[in-house]
């Protein structure tokens, strides 16, 4: 017990750094491509009227909100 | 919330995640660089993810690599809203974005192309359709716009 006591703070760091691992690979493989595509097609925005406070939202949604939800899948 | 299976589940459900995401990352590019079939471009991109899950599981410098490429979460979010084409609908401010106006009339338009057809060879020498020699395209072009 007293050791596992010890372990605590390097198995959370372990949790933190795969949480970490899933959200990269979650923005490398669907954020990125849509922020690429979308950013060189910017005329989609202009034509839905989109709000900049939305761009904003969408943003941190896609690239935190999303894959931080996905990175509470229990750790290895 | 796998955890209450126990801690394989938990290990699978991670590995299985790292499994589908490396394999959504390649598709694109392969789909960029190769001109495989579609069952061979499904196979090669399952093939890859599921290398990249058990390099995940078993090596601890590609786990190192992707800790190192963690920033990126920040920073693809930064360089889409401030430097790309986005940036500028964001700093706008509210100014009044042009857009077409709805016409209220209710009169039809036609519009002919006439695809790769020289328009030189129906002009005169004062640059307007030769009546005498084509009548019909002098007799439309005179209650019409033509370019």
């Amino acid at each position: 017990m007293h050791s596992r006591q010890k372990l605590q703070p390097l198995l959370r760091a372990g949790t933190l750094s795969q949480s970490l691992h899933l959200m990269i690979l979650f923005n490398l493989a669907l954020a990125q491509p849509l922020y690429d595509v979308t950013s060189k097609q910017a005329e989609f925005y202009v034509a839905h009227e989109t709000p900049a406070a939305w761009l904003v939202f969408g943003a941190l949604l896609l690239s935190i909100g999303l894959p931080g939800l996905l990175s509470l899948v229990p750790p290895c | 919330m796998l955890g209450i299976f126990g801690p394989r589940p938990e290990k699978a459900s991670r590995l299985a995640l790292v499994v589908l995401l490396s394999t959504l990352f390649i598709l694109p590019i392969l789909n960029r660089s190769t001109d495989l079939s579609i069952t061979l471009f499904i196979t090669t991109g399952t093939l890859f993810g599921m290398i990249a899950g058990l390099t995940y599981a078993r090596s601890r410098i590609f786990r190192l690599f992707l800790t190192c490429l963690s920033p990126g979460v920040v920073v693809f979010p930064l360089v889409f809203l401030f430097f790309s084409p986005v940036s500028q609908l964001i700093f706008s401010g509210n100014e009044e974005i042009p857009t077409a106006e709805i016409a209220r009339s209710r009169a039809p338009v036609f519009v002919i192309v006439f695809d790769e057809f020289s328009t030189v060879s129906l002009l005169n020498r004062d640059l307007q359709i030769d009546e005498n020699l084509y009548p019909n395209f002098a007799r439309r072009a005179a209650d019409s716009y033509w370019f």
